[in-house]
């Protein structure tokens, strides 16, 4: 449904997104993860058409959106972040006016208008200048406006970013419920977001793609970065001294201490070898108390960490 | 593409009215010109009545078209200039500073279409306010008998320079994000469209001669004065066109889209 190849674009000599290439598939939720100025938003440009890229391709729902730029845009919905739509205007009105833009039937405007207040629930507010409304609902006038005449494809620049709890909850619900009829693209910073909306997750950084992948596998504990959750009964630094032997292990860091006396740890390897005989071995020979000894899964902050570090050493 | 285009125009129309610029734009300008209108009719009621006494020497056969439309419109087009920048800086500079560009530009509407757009909402506050100013004519007619064809000029030439002097206006507000800035330098260019001729007195009589071709009033002048002159229209349309397609050039460039 989305497809781009080699894609890279270039502001004077600062290269934003560097020669990337991925695929969507239709009905798919992308997770486009990064930290700040990683290259989303440039990504997300090129793909609604807001700017060509400086080389490679951009193909939605099977057409070049530098060869037909029109009939591409057709295609697509797009919430930029901050959405930027006319303040100024109530929000009946500015969505009449989207509907026209978009190209909807005349006939078919004012039940494409209610559609698109219905499910992103603004019929209450209708009538509200926009400027006026508080930020959560300004976001759902953005998404509402998005999915305004069906778009294939929807690309929701940073959707959630600067709402209460509440409201986030509200926008991540609208977008789950759109799962299956459209392939969406979400970028955020935001990690627990992609776990709980995407299907898949394409992570970058300095305008490279790092790692794509499904957000169960990222998050897969049979993937090879291991880590240990252990608490021992002995004094910190020496058990820290201790795991530290092992090869293997690239990391011990101190949990905070469970109780009296009883210490809490997280012993990371690079996932070559399998240390656990090694490390109860080594509590066993100096006579500690093991009172908790667990694999832990990686949460998918520490896979983007991990990622985004290794690839900034 | 047309409804489009019809939504864009109908959507910037309603802004010019609930800003509520279009409004100010036009009771300041009908202000103006009714002052204007008056004053010059009333200077030449007093002149051609000296002229009546004074048949004697009687070289003065001034009509009203020379004393009265051909100094109005000319004072109408120093009033358009400050007008003119005050219905053009918002157009671009707002949707750049707002980040509205970002999704108008991702919507299946041609560039084209959105400049045209543009251009014809204010170019119709424009052509409201000039009809306001029609009304003097009417009251000078019901007392006065008067040919209708200069009368006609002179408005089609405010309506076509205006057109020229709007697009100006539009392509400096494309390349500027500060509304301010866009309306200070189209002022100024439109300003200095308007002077040019005075540098053509002490220029060499070939750059005198370029002068005058570029300048606005040169042309303005033989509308005022009842003249449709086909070399005035291609002034005024490729002053419009020119600009039309520098707009153009600057949404495609870099400065609009990254």
């Amino acid at each position: 449904m989305i497809e781009l190849k080699n894609v890279t674009k270039r502001f004077g000599s600062k290269t934003a997104v560097d020669s990337i290439s991925f695929e969507v598939k239709k009905g798919e939720i992308i997770g486009f993860l990064g930290p700040n100025a990683a290259g989303k938003t440039t990504t997300m440009r090129m793909i609604t058409g807001f700017f060509p890229p400086t080389s490679g391709e951009v193909i939605v729902a099977g057409v070049d959106i530098l060869k037909e730029p029109l009939r591409a845009k057709e295609k697509i919905g797009y919430m930029p972040e901050n959405v930027p739509v006319y303040k100024e205007m109530d929000v009946y009105s500015y969505l009449k006016f989207i509907a026209e833009i978009k190209g909807v039937a005349r006939d078919k405007v004012e039940a494409s208008v209610q559609k698109a207040m219905r499910e992103t629930g603004l019929t209450d507010v209708s009538r509200s200048i926009i400027a006026k409304l508080s930020k959560g609902y300004r976001q759902r006038v953005g998404l509402a406006q998005a999915i305004m005449n069906d778009p294939e494809v929807l690309v929701l620049d940073e959707p959630t970013v600067g709402l209460d709890p509440k409201q986030i909850r509200e926008i991540r619900e609208l977008i789950k419920n759109m799962r299956g009829e459209r392939t969406i693209i979400l970028s955020t910073h935001i990690l627990p977001e992609v776990a709980m909306t995407c299907d898949r997750v394409i992570v970058i950084n300095h305008g490279k793609i790092i790692a794509q992948d499904e957000v169960k596998s990222l998050t897969d504990p049979s993937s090879k970065a291991v880590s240990i959750y252990l608490e021992v009964e002995a004094p910190e630094q020496k058990v820290i001294a201790e795991l530290k032997k092992i090869s293997g292990v690239s990391e011990v860091r101190s949990e905070s201490s469970v109780s009296e006396g009883v210490n809490g740890f997280t012993v990371t390897t690079d996932g070559e070898s399998d240390i656990r005989r090694d490390v109860v071995a080594r509590i066993m020979k100096n006579n500690w108390g093991l009172l908790e000894f667990r694999r832990k899964q990686m949460s998918l902050e520490d896979v983007f960490l991990k990622l985004v570090t290794k690839e900034e050493r | 593409m047309m409804p489009k285009f019809y939504a864009l125009f109908k959507k910037e129309l309603k802004v010019f009215f609930s800003m509520p610029i279009a409004y100010a734009v036009i009771a300041v300008y009908a202000a103006l010109s009714g002052y204007f209108f008056s004053s010059i009719a009333d200077y030449y009621a007093s002149i051609s009545m000296r002229a009546m006494n004074q048949y004697s020497r009687g070289s003065m056969d001034l009509s009203m078209v020379e004393g009265i439309f051909r100094p109005y419109f000319h004072n109408m087009v120093v009033v358009m200039i400050l007008m003119v920048p005050l219905l053009t800086m918002r157009l671009f500079a707002e949707e750049k500073r707002e980040g509205t560009s970002e999704l108008l530009f991702t919507y299946p509407v041609s560039d084209f279409a959105i400049v045209s757009a543009k251009f014809l909402s204010a170019f119709t506050v424009f052509a409201a306010m000039t009809a306001v100013s029609l009304s003097s004519f009417i009251i000078l007619r019901t007392g006065t008998s008067f040919e209708i064809g200069p009368v006609f000029t002179g408005f089609l030439g405010l309506l076509m320079l205006g057109a020229a002097f709007l697009m100006l206006g539009i392509f400096i507000s494309s390349t500027t994000e500060s509304q301010l800035v866009a309306g200070v330098l189209s002022f100024g260019a439109l300003l200095f469209f308007l002077v040019l001729p005075w540098a053509a007195q002490s220029a060499a009589p070939f750059w005198a001669d370029v002068i005058k071709n570029i300048a606005a009033v040169e042309h303005f002048d033989s509308f005022a004065k009842g003249v449709l002159d086909t070399a005035d229209i291609t002034y005024c349309i490729s002053f419009f066109i020119l600009f039309f397609f520098l707009t153009l050039r600057i949404l495609e460039s870099k400065q609009w889209r990254g």
